[in-house]
């Protein structure tokens, strides 16, 4: 296991302090393990999520047909015939 | 103009587009996510301050990750019932921003085009097959839609995307 270098110092209501302790406690974890793991779960369940995008069931054929598409986007042929910005 | 790729030489610091999350993500967390490979990104420097390569003022930015969609399979008939995803390469243009003191020259569109052409030549070695877009609040989807870029069907409604052979017809030099 990786040593524990770095310090968290946060604040929190007193609602939303004793509802981590009382879930922590149920965890049968230490207050510190218990928001250090679920938060570093969280914080990879929601970069995994960032780099995957859900097509919902039943739209597979629109997507696949759209996905074949190859016909050019006008507004994208305006973009590529756009002059180099002059910052000066 | 300049498109190249982040360094540490670049000055990021004071970067301005006007949304803090996307000045702090390029000066506290851009070089970090490049070094440990989960992002790349791309800086516009203007060329006339004789800066050398891969460095001088960020006037723009944008970062690009190598994303997937997933299509949820569904058998024909009358009880459909998922049986597996297909996993489709992709693109992800999840930042793109300029600095305020550069608005209203283009440079937004110029970082899009030139992260477009890094995009379809990433493409000659990866397939690629679309293109997609985190547009940040309503203002940068209509911006992004502005470009041809449109809702995916049955995807999530901050994502907007293109198919990577729509973006080669367009862009084809």
């Amino acid at each position: 296991m990786s040593t524990l270098t770095r310090r968290f110092e946060f604040r929190a209501t007193d609602e939303d302090y004793e509802l981590i302790c009382q879930a922590a406690a149920e965890a049968g974890l230490s207050l510190s393990d218990y928001i250090r793991s679920r938060t570093v779960e969280d914080a990879r369940r929601e970069l995994a999520d960032r780099r995957r995008v859900r097509i919902a069931p039943g739209y597979a054929e629109a997507f696949y047909a759209a996905l074949e598409d190859a016909s050019p986007v006008s507004e994208l042929q305006r973009l590529a015939d756009l002059p180099e910005p002059d910052l000066s | 103009m300049r498109f190249e790729p982040l360094t540490e030489q670049h000055e990021a610091e004071g970067f301005s587009c006007g949304e803090a999350s996307l000045d702090r993500w390029l000066t506290d967390h851009a070089l970090t996510n490049q070094r440990r490979s989960l992002s790349r990104t791309f800086v516009a420097v203007d060329d006339t301050g004789g800066h050398p390569a891969g460095a001088g003022p960020v006037a723009g930015y944008v970062t690009l990750v190598a994303a997937a969609i997933e299509v949820a399979q569904l058998p024909g008939g009358e009880r459909r019932s998922l049986v597996g995803l297909d996993e489709i390469g992709a693109a992800l243009i999840a930042r793109l921003a300029r600095d305020r003191q550069h608005a209203q020259r283009g440079l937004g569109a110029w970082l899009l085009q030139q992260a477009l052409h890094r995009i379809i030549d990433a493409d000659e070695h990866l397939a690629i097959r679309a293109v997609i877009v985190d547009a940040l609040n309503e203002r940068a989807a209509t911006w992004y839609q502005s470009w041809g870029f449109r809702p995916l069907p049955g995807g999530p409604a901050d994502r907007l995307w293109l198919p990577i052979k729509r973006v080669r017809s367009s862009l084809r030099r």
